[in-house]
């Protein structure tokens, strides 16, 4: 089959491989629709033509209106934007890694380990929240992310070791146990700082794109780009690792190389985004399984843009409903993404037909 | 052309050795089968000769690289291997499935070039799935889900293919469609390839030349004919309670008869009269006319005779219900 002519055979009908264009347009066009929303809908309305003005610089019919946008509801869309993608790609590594339909970085406990990372960090330099943003200015907020990214490491070594001896749905457990022990001991190492430290850590235990810096956001999107575009480059490996790895080795992976890498890239993404906005539930995992269905496919090159931009447009969503101005009671971000996730890995576990065969 | 040579290869475990000093050659096109009881140290052999272990001593060459000096792009290029494992790869097609064949030729982006596209779509074709070019690997049964991953191991272009036993959870015919497959393979399209398999009968009937590896060693090659006919075959699988019947070509339990039958007759009836009788424990002879036990095997059915007399008979049922009767009575 080496000739340089190969005819080409025209009998039969060939299956088309790769992209639909016209739904990563759709995508896109979601995500710049949800994220104009979220800087128009809150407590105060803001007409679409304000913020445009705004954004490209000019001035507000009132001026609470400017700084509206631009302090509180932009830098809060652009961390959702970037966060979002971050778990959506964190989603879809860590399942095809793990050879898991269930896996994501709050549920394989991921985050719990970050959160561990951030823990001693707080610890170690006396001062939580804002307060250490402050002494510390963005070193400290750099640290934060690291110290997140060595988190996660550190707990995926953890259940890669474990993962070989489970099955694909004691992993869920596992994880969950992970995440208890990370918790267990970050209430260890928050007993050596004082109460009121530690409670500003409880607050931010819950996940939420509000409240992020603007030192934070110069951390969190080059991380976040970097992130992606590490993960982009790992498409064709992840192609070959659907078949398993000893498959994957005969067709010439160096499968250890490619999982270190692919781990550095979760760590990158699911760690920044842990340390500035807390744990953020499920989103993962259902942007992986939405994004295999819409594109009925399990290729990464068609994939992992897919679930760039519907994490994107999820977490923006998300964020919305959280502050729409007619919930009296402000829902947390953590709760919208219960209510769409846990249907979501309920769904995966019914669809297998012996709870224990689940096929990515 | 050699396209698989071993100089001096010992292949084992730790610092055991479980076969020693091979010096083995392939040529293109030679569908070759690996037989041997199980723990003789087959899996051992095939991983060493697809370097997935190293060897304890000598090497492997194929095309006259050696295998432990090759990356493991370059490799992939020229070997291919097909395992027993069902493959689960999540929402693919057959054909994106195949796709992945190109893994060692594509760049970093794994994009497919038309050379690509239409090497793929010539390796389905060859393994005659076009049928299933469209489905999803999920809705697959077992033999088509290998007939592609065969179409897949083709797509990589190697020089060698090992299959290590990849029809053992299929049914008969599927094995015997995949036989016939991997005989177009070596001899239309030049492949060269190794095939481990529990299959006695088919290997004896499809392969080129056989690797007899018999527990405790040594290996021994040839045609399947001239190792049956030395009784290499035969060495190899000897164990208590089965016998290798070399003028049958097949496998048969160790049977004490207990009694004669003289058979008359001819065809497919006669044949399967004689299998039923054999494995009800009587020795079917054609030289004794006059004997206490006889068949009669003919168009309008069977006649048996015992006890002095006869009676007619509609199936090989009955006949044999009969025969072990009237030994009874005897």
């Amino acid at each position: 089959m080496s000739d340089a002519t190969l005819p080409f055979p025209q009998s039969a009908e060939w299956p088309r491989l790769g992209p639909r264009k016209l739904a990563y347009l759709l995508l896109l066009a979601g995500v710049a629709l949800v994220f104009l929303l979220e800087l128009m809908i809150g407590a105060v309305h803001i007409p679409l033509g304000q913020v445009l003005t705004i954004l490209s610089g000019g001035e507000a019919e009132r001026i609470t209106w400017d700084r509206i946008v631009l302090h509180f509801r932009l830098p809060r869309a652009l961390n959702a934007l970037f966060s979002g993608a971050a778990i959506g790609a964190c989603g879809l590594l860590l399942q095809t890694l793990f050879r898991n339909p269930l896996a994501d970085p709050f549920v394989l406990g991921v985050v719990h380990g970050a959160k561990f990372g951030v823990a001693i960090v707080v610890v170690v330099a006396g001062l939580a929240g804002n307060a250490f943003a402050q002494k510390f200015g963005w070193l400290g907020d750099l640290s934060l992310a690291a110290a997140a990214a060595a988190g996660s490491t550190l707990l995926m070594l953890a259940i890669l070791a474990l993962s070989r001896r489970v099955s694909t749905v004691t992993i869920l457990i596992v994880g969950l146990m992970l995440g208890y022990l990370c918790q267990g001991l970050i209430s260890v190492v928050l007993h050596f700082t004082d109460e009121t430290q530690a409670r500003v850590f409880e607050s931010w235990n819950d996940g939420s794109f509000a409240g992020i810096t603007q030192t934070q956001l110069r951390i969190l999107i080059p991380a976040v780009l970097a992130g992606l575009l590490l993960a982009h480059a790992l498409v064709k490996p992840l192609n070959a690792l659907l078949l398993g790895e000893s498959y994957a080795r005969t067709l010439g992976l160096p499968v250890g190389r490619a999982r270190a890498v692919a781990f550095a890239a979760t760590a990158i993404l699911s760690g920044t985004v842990t340390a500035y906005c807390g744990p953020i539930a499920f989103l993962g995992i259902v942007v992986a399984h939405l994004c295999r269905g819409l594109f009925q496919t399990s290729d990464h090159r068609t994939l992992m843009p897919a679930v760039t931009l519907m994490g994107a447009l999820l977490a923006l969503s998300a964020d919305l409903v959280t502050h729409l101005p007619w919930s009296k009671h402000f829902l947390h971000l953590n709760a919208v993404n219960g209510l769409i996730g846990a249907p979501v890995v309920l769904w995966v576990l019914l669809r297998s037909r012996n709870g224990r065969a689940l096929e990515l | 052309m050699t396209v698989l040579e071993t100089r001096e290869l010992t292949v084992g475990y730790g610092s055991r050795a479980v076969i020693s000093n091979l010096n083995l050659t392939l040529r293109r096109g030679q569908l070759v089968c690996l037989l041997g009881p199980n723990g003789a140290g087959k899996s051992t052999l095939m991983r060493t000769l697809c370097a997935m272990q190293k060897p304890l001593a000598g090497e492997v060459r194929i095309d006259g690289t050696n295998v432990q000096n090759m990356n493991s792009r370059d490799l992939a290029r020229k070997l291919a291997v097909v395992l027993t494992e069902r493959v689960t790869v999540g929402i693919l097609t057959a054909y994106a499935l195949v796709s992945l064949g190109r893994y060692p030729h594509t760049d970093w982006t794994g994009r497919l070039t038309d050379r690509d596209h239409a090497i793929i779509r010539r390796s389905i074709e060859a393994v005659g799935a076009q049928d299933l070019a469209s489905r999803n690997v999920s809705e697959l049964s077992d033999g088509e889900r290998q007939k592609v991953m065969l179409a897949r191991a083709l797509a990589q272009e190697p020089s060698f293919m090992v299959l290590d036993e990849i029809t053992a959870f299929l049914d008969l015919p599927r094995r015997v469609d995949i036989m016939r497959i991997l005989r177009t393979l070596a001899h239309e399209h030049g492949r060269t390839i190794l095939l481990s398999t529990h299959d006695l009968d088919l290997a004896l009937r499809t392969a080129d030349m056989l690797w007899l590896l018999p527990k405790g060693g040594p290996l021994r090659t040839g045609a399947p004919e001239d190792l049956v006919l030395s009784g290499a075959f035969e060495q190899a699988f000897s164990s208590e309670g089965v016998d290798f019947d070399k003028l049958q070509g097949h496998f048969r339990l160790h049977n004490t008869f207990h009694d004669d039958v003289h058979l008359e007759g001819n065809g497919a009836e006669a044949f399967w009269t004689a299998r039923a009788l054999e494995r009800e424990g009587f020795r079917v002879v054609s030289d004794n006319p006059i004997g206490p036990l006889r068949v009669n095997v003919s168009e309008t059915g069977w006649r048996v005779f015992g006890n002095g007399a006869w009676s007619e008979s509609p199936s090989i049922e009955k006949v044999v219900e009969q025969l072990r009767k009237r030994r009874g009575v005897q």
